[in-house]
């Protein structure tokens, strides 16, 4: 069973239309969107959770279809928003008692036993928590709930470095379970590499591929290339040419070099990413 | 759903209970001033604390993310016409008690003061039932301007009520009680049709 399915979706709002989406997320991955603001990386995450509805296609979450088993299907998914989603004078016992009467399967006890563990007071309203503390309540509300698909959109965006951390090691406690999966969008791509089995890049409102981080980064490499030598390199392998003070700093598709061998680096996901994007 | 109630419950009660004071002051003053349009109008004001819940919640991210628990469209929509309800039927009984109230203390027939009563809570039925559809089923931004405009007309109905309903020509005074009822019929119905509209305008929203 996958997590997510999407066949032949479409979507049009005002001007901007999603086409012709198929995506596929295999139960137990973790899935990074990427691609560049207003690709449409927010609308796809809104149709598969029914925010949004498609105009055409089918929708098939945890394995069922999302409008006929709209509620069943819910109690399963966890959804963190890019932007907040309580009302901000609320404190997290009002969460709790709220989201308790929503789902069956509320786990209060590690509701709160999250919110010590993220020193996250009881009583305090969330207008006055920092950004990293409002991340980490969006959080564990998405997953006190017996989740086994989060989704989650830009989770670390204008978070430091230690905040990003834990909440990178918050998302691997959750998929300990085999069952549990991940979709996440965010624009640092640092934090995909540490945590994706694919990547998934939206633009202009479409998926331009779906493919395993590994095999992304098999695929490409890295040469630092004298100038003089530049002319010896087959030009349907060049991805990318950078000038830089050292040289030419070449991305490769190394399928393409036709046998020739060369001292080359592996890319880091964020060196190929920004290439496709540009593309 | 009932957690969900339980919410817009909570955030309301305050509002209510200061527009319940400030209905008190005003129609104390339209009782020695004479002018009994002010209690209809005052009666609006239960509108504030209702439409501020609804413009909350689109706010705070909870309306698009409320669709993303295990709560339907149609479940959203039920629970805002729930307190709908419940908040017209409260501004209703508020206004027959202070009309009791106003007619012992002004010496005044008291079914007269009741058919004001019954025109200021018709007067909240029919804004709540035009004000919802256009807060939740097309959203609270693109409403505004249709809000004022809504007042606007509201006022200008009441400065017309207002030279209808003054203590000598009380044109419901000696009705019987079956046009009580209708009127407690027809506010059901009208909410009725309303959230019907809602759910429909809802259902095709995108948040």
């Amino acid at each position: 069973m996958n997590a997510i399915e999407m066949t032949n979706v479409n979507k049009t709002l005002g001007n901007f239309s999603m086409n012709n989406l198929n995506l596929v997320l295999p139960t137990g991955c973790i899935m990074g969107l990427v691609g560049k603001n207003g690709a449409g990386k927010t609308t796809l995450i809104k149709l598969i959770l029914g925010i949004t509805k498609a105009d055409s296609g089918d929708i098939t979450v945890l394995g069922c279809d999302i409008k006929k088993h709209f509620k069943y299907t819910k109690q399963y998914i966890g959804y963190v928003p890019d932007s907040g989603m309580f009302d901000e004078n609320y404190t997290l016992i009002k969460i709790n008692n709220l989201m308790g009467g929503i789902y069956r399967e509320w786990d209060e006890g590690l509701f709160f036993d999250y919110a010590k563990r993220f020193s996250l007071p009881l009583d305090q309203k969330i207008k006055e928590f920092s950004k990293g503390m409002k991340s980490k309540l969006s959080i564990m509300t998405a997953i006190c709930h017996g989740a086994k698909l989060l989704i989650m959109d830009e989770p670390t965006t204008g978070l430091d470095p230690v905040v990003r951390d834990e909440i990178v090691n918050i998302i691997f406690d959750f998929t300990r379970e085999e069952d549990c999966s991940v979709l996440i969008s965010s624009h640092i791509v640092s934090d995909l590499e540490k945590l994706c089995d694919y990547i998934c890049l939206v633009d202009n409102g479409s998926i331009k591929f779906t493919e395993e981080k590994d095999e992304i980064l098999e695929k490409y490499a890295i040469y630092n290339c004298p100038e003089d030598r530049y002319d010896s390199i087959p030009k349907e392998s060049v991805l990318s040419v950078e000038d830089t003070n050292y040289g030419l700093r070449l991305i490769l598709d190394k399928g393409k070099l036709g046998g020739l061998t060369l001292e080359t680096e592996k890319p880091t996901l964020e060196d190929v990413i920004i290439h496709m994007i540009r593309e | 759903m009932k957690s969900v109630i339980k919410k817009d419950f909570k955030k309301t009660v305050f509002g209510l209970i200061s527009c319940t004071f400030l209905i008190l002051f005003l129609t104390a003053m339209g009782y020695l001033e004479k002018r009994y349009d002010i209690l209809i109008f005052s009666s609006l004001t239960v509108l504030i604390p209702f439409i501020n819940i609804i413009d909350k919640d689109n706010n705070s991210g909870w309306d698009a993310f409320s669709l993303s628990l295990p709560i339907t469209r149609k479940d959203i929509v039920r629970s805002k016409y729930t307190l709908a309800l419940c908040i017209s039927f409260y501004i209703g009984l508020i206004l027959i008690l202070l009309g009791f109230a106003g007619s012992m203390a002004f010496d005044t027939e008291p079914s007269a003061i009741i058919a004001v009563a019954l025109t200021a809570y018709l007067t909240v039925v029919i804004s709540l039932s035009i004000s919802l559809p256009i807060a939740i089923g097309i959203g609270i931004k693109s409403a505004t301007p249709m809000f004022f405009m809504l007042y606007v007309l509201i006022y200008l109905s009441l400065t017309v009520q207002a030279k209808i309903l003054n203590p000598e020509a009380v044109p419901y005074q000696n009705y019987p009680s079956a046009l009580y009822v209708s009127v407690f019929i027809v506010s059901l119905v009208l909410l009725f049709i309303s959230y019907l509209i809602t759910c429909h305008l809802f259902e095709k929203r995108d948040l």
